[in-house]
């Protein structure tokens, strides 16, 4: 007889049930960072001023016009919020895709290659990498791309950063992949499939890095909480993205000065920031819960 | 009703566990200092039972909703957790079948012995009562003993600790869930008998759960049959294994290897008619043929940093339709070699030919890659959690088969069903399957490379015994329909003895004695060899 015990279902079969399992919590993950996402992608079509607008008197406390108040040139925080939302969720979500992918096939190839001294190079640039401190990069590719003009859809700031993201995270899934693929590659399926004669690249890629990948998912959402983290605290080193741009950290910035009088500009952006991280928190933790 | 001869009474006990019903109207005695063995499949429920009985139900989740159980006359289903404080351990003790993971793995054996002696036993002299302790359960040098770490002792020595563990509250009841199960032959007599001279030494009595038969009539004098949640036959020992009553326990003898003449197919039981039934097995061709399959010659293999090797260099030949045993306790380097056998593994000394061809030279794409397949002991670890068996075997089968796309998948569900999965496990994932479903995707995996020789490891010590009749079954219909090879590797000296011809035993990577199965297992020249049979617990022929 198993002892585990099982907790009730309380979703009825379906799409939704596959998506959320027995976690309450995975839910209200899903509830909250979905209702985040869509205000991101709403309040700026739906809104009657643009980020930038002067709508009314500096300084304005919260109210029913302007949900989160007005910063110190009377600009709406409330649509500066969810507008600078999607240059942070998008621009965190690109760079750890970006990571995830680079860093996984890497590390899984290192993991289970018969070439011993193809592992030791790749993982001593990760330790490279890894110990490299990021500010510093980040501070140094500012200078270098510089920080004056938009490139594209990004604005002015945002791609040296992004640049620096992408040179450094790769390295932590490579690291994570590879101590799963190492541990993957003696267990009896894996040995089955070689004592079968299937091809190397597709053990590795149907028997190898589907087991990988769960605890990668699990970390990447974590992860995409601290580049937003990342991203936000980088105006306060004169790095980032740019004024006028709304942006997060910049948005919280910019109210530094005026805590004491006007604490709605730092703390209804820095909320909503936490917010994110919670939620995304909830998703993560849920996918490594190993209680079925 | 006197009370004073039975010291545990359950009446129509019931039992709800997750939604479900797992134990339904069991009812059974045990009488002071008397045992009972209750002994039933993998879900039969009898853990369900011990849990009623050391108040560890709630634990898991379960709830009595019928019945009652008593001690001593005391009400052990409605019984408080101050009440039960006051029961475990000095009434009633567990011993845990897993010893390593019950042991604390960072604290010395005298730290756990006098913690569990300060709890129950409290103003007792702790070392003197320790050192008493171990001698009781026939522990060497006990004064070292303390100071060792539990991963510092072997299984056998574990087991015996969780014993004296059990009796530091000197209880009158001890629960042992499947005491032996993960203990070698050898070792597993010793625990059995330590049990039976302690109960004749304190009078305790005894709750004994086991999933094997044979085990039961070392230790008990009265068994209770547990199928499905329900009790379907209890009576003397003797009685039961002798002459059951019951189809159910009759199946479970008839599908014991040892009972059945060699080679024959083994007795299983209808799940929907009841009725026992033994398939008809395919007449044996046995083309002779000269040159073998596989030749081992001089394969030996050390280790890395290792003072032995764990295989002395040893020669083996396997030719078409051969039934090759490899029988050892842990450790011996039975399942080393079975693995350098398959190419799994390359041997540090010597070489294997397949067809003249050494492993070192098979490449993936090599078609004596697909010779030689292997079977796996854990069922479940030898399946990709991810994939269904309809993917895993149509995998292989593109492969090897030369088809693709729909062809292949149907192909799988052919061979699938050849081996007797179920259509509707075919797409699930191997989670959801059953430890012999497993095993039977294990084999068609094997069986669409077109083997010549199949290597088993192990290949039913972790099913239950009906699901290991069907799977020897399997295996034997094979041998004779493919004229395959079999090279079983196994401690079950039943189960080498039925399936093969010849047999290698091993001890300490070295072959101590090969031979003809059914001479070495009747007359054995080796004494570890005599050994080994005289600790196999069997049952008697019988009627």
């Amino acid at each position: 007889m198993t002892t585990a015990t099982l907790p009730r279902p309380f979703l009825a079969q379906g799409w939704l049930r596959a998506l959320v399992g027995t976690h309450v919590s995975r839910l209200v993950g899903i509830v909250m960072f979905g209702t985040i996402v869509a205000m991101c992608v709403l309040v700026p079509i739906l809104s009657p001023y643009s980020p930038n607008d002067f709508v009314n008197m500096p300084f304005m406390a919260p109210s029913w016009a302007h949900p989160f108040g007005t910063d110190s040139v009377g600009r709406d925080i409330f649509v500066r919020t969810f507008a600078g939302g999607s240059v942070d969720l998008i621009a965190a979500a690109f760079t750890t895709g970006f990571a995830v992918i680079v860093g996984t096939t890497l590390g899984t190839l290192a993991g289970a290659t018969k070439h011993r001294w193809a592992d030791t190079i790749l993982m001593r640039i990760v330790d490279a990498v890894i110990a490299f401190p990021l500010i510093i990069l980040l501070l140094a590719l500012v200078v270098a791309v510089g920080s004056d003009k938009p490139w594209g859809f990004a604005p002015a700031g945002l791609p040296a950063a992004l640049i620096a993201l992408m040179c450094v995270q790769w390295a932590v899934y490579a690291r994570l992949a590879r101590g799963q693929a190492l541990a993957l590659r003696n267990a009896d399926f894996v040995v089955a499939s070689r004592v079968a004669g299937l091809n190397p690249f597709s053990i590795v890629m149907r028997h190898i890095t589907p087991g990988v990948s769960r605890i990668t998912l699990a970390y990447a959402i974590g992860d995409v909480v601290l580049v937003v983290v990342i991203l936000a605290s980088l105006p306060f080193l004169g790095a980032g993205v740019q004024p006028p741009a709304p942006e997060w950290g910049s948005i919280m910035y910019e109210g530094r000065g005026f805590l004491r009088n006007a604490w709605w500009i730092t703390v209804m952006p820095g909320a909503v920031l936490a917010l994110t991280g919670l939620s995304l928190s909830f998703i993560a933790d849920s996918l490594l819960d190993n209680r079925r | 009703m006197s009370t004073s001869d039975n010291l545990v009474e359950v009446r129509n006990l019931g039992v709800l566990l997750a939604g479900r019903q797992v134990i339904r109207d069991v009812s059974f005695d045990i009488p002071r200092g008397g045992a009972l063995a209750l002994v039933g499949e993998s879900g039969s429920g009898k853990t369900v039972t011990a849990r009623v009985l050391t108040g560890l139900l709630s634990r898991i989740g379960g709830k009595v909703n019928s019945g009652t159980a008593t001690f001593d006359s005391q009400d052990l289903v409605n019984a408080n957790s101050r009440e039960w404080r006051k029961l475990r351990g000095r009434m009633v003790a567990l011993v845990p079948q897993a010893s390593l993971s019950s042991l604390d793995p960072v604290m010395r054996i005298g730290g756990q012995l006098a913690e569990t002696i300060s709890e129950l036993d409290p103003g007792a002299d702790i070392r003197l009562r320790s050192l008493e302790l171990l001698d009781q359960v026939r522990l060497p040098r006990p004064a070292a003993l303390l100071e060792n770490y539990p991963h510092e002792l072997s299984g056998g020595m574990r087991q015996r600790l969780m014993i004296a563990l059990a009796l530091a509250g000197r209880p009158e009841l001890i629960v042992a869930d499947e005491p032996t199960t993960a203990l070698d032959v050898t070792v597993q007599k010793d625990v059995l008998k330590l049990l039976g001279d302690l109960r004749k030494e304190t009078g305790m009595s005894l709750l004994m759960i086991a999933h094997d038969l044979a085990v039961v009539g070392m230790v008990s004098e009265s068994v209770a049959v547990m199928r499905g949640g329900e009790l379907v036959e209890k009576g003397a020992t003797d009685k039961v294994l002798g002459d059951p009553d019951h189809s159910y326990t009759k199946a479970l003898l008839a599908a014991r290897p040892e009972l059945a003449p060699v080679g024959t197919p083994l007795a299983v039981l209808d799940r929907e008619t009841g009725q026992l039934h033994r398939p008809e097995l395919p007449v044996l061709l046995r083309p002779r043929q000269p040159e073998p399959i596989i030749r081992a010659e001089g394969v030996g293999m050390t280790y890395h940093n290792a003072k032995a090797p764990a295989v002395h260099p040893l020669d083996i030949d396997i030719s078409a339709g051969a039934a090759i045993g490899i029988v050892g306790e842990s450790g011996s380097g039975k399942s080393t070699l079975g693995r350098i056998l398959v190419g799994a593994q390359l041997p540090t000394d010597g070489t294997v030919l397949v067809k003249g061809k050494s492993w070192q030279d098979v490449r993936a794409n090599d078609p004596l890659r697909g010779a030689v397949q292997m079977i796996f002991q854990d069922p479940y670890g030898a399946l990709t959690p991810w994939r269904t068996p309809r993917q895993i075997v149509a995998e292989v089968i593109a492969r090897w088969q030369g088809l693709h796309g729909r062809a292949t998948l149907e192909a799988a569900g052919d061979l699938l069903d050849d081996v007797g999965l179920p259509l509707q496990a075919m797409d699930r994932r191997p989670g959801g399957l059953s430890g012999g479903q497993c095993q039977r995707v294990g084999i068609a995996r094997a069986l669409a490379c077109q083997p010549q020789v199949l290597v088993a490891d192990e290949p039913t010590s972790s099913l239950d015994i009906s699901a290991q009749a069907q799977i020897l079954n399997l295996l034997m219909r094979l041998r004779a329909e493919r004229n395959l090879a079999l090279v079983i590797v196994s401690h079950d000296l039943a189960v080498i003895r039925h399936m093969t011809d010849e047999a290698l035993v091993m001890q300490h990577g070295q072959i101590v004695e090969r031979g003809p199965s059914s001479r070495i297992f009747s007359s054995p020249d080796n004494d570890y060899t005599r050994q080994l049979v005289s600790s196999t617990p069997t049952l008697r022929r019988t009627a």
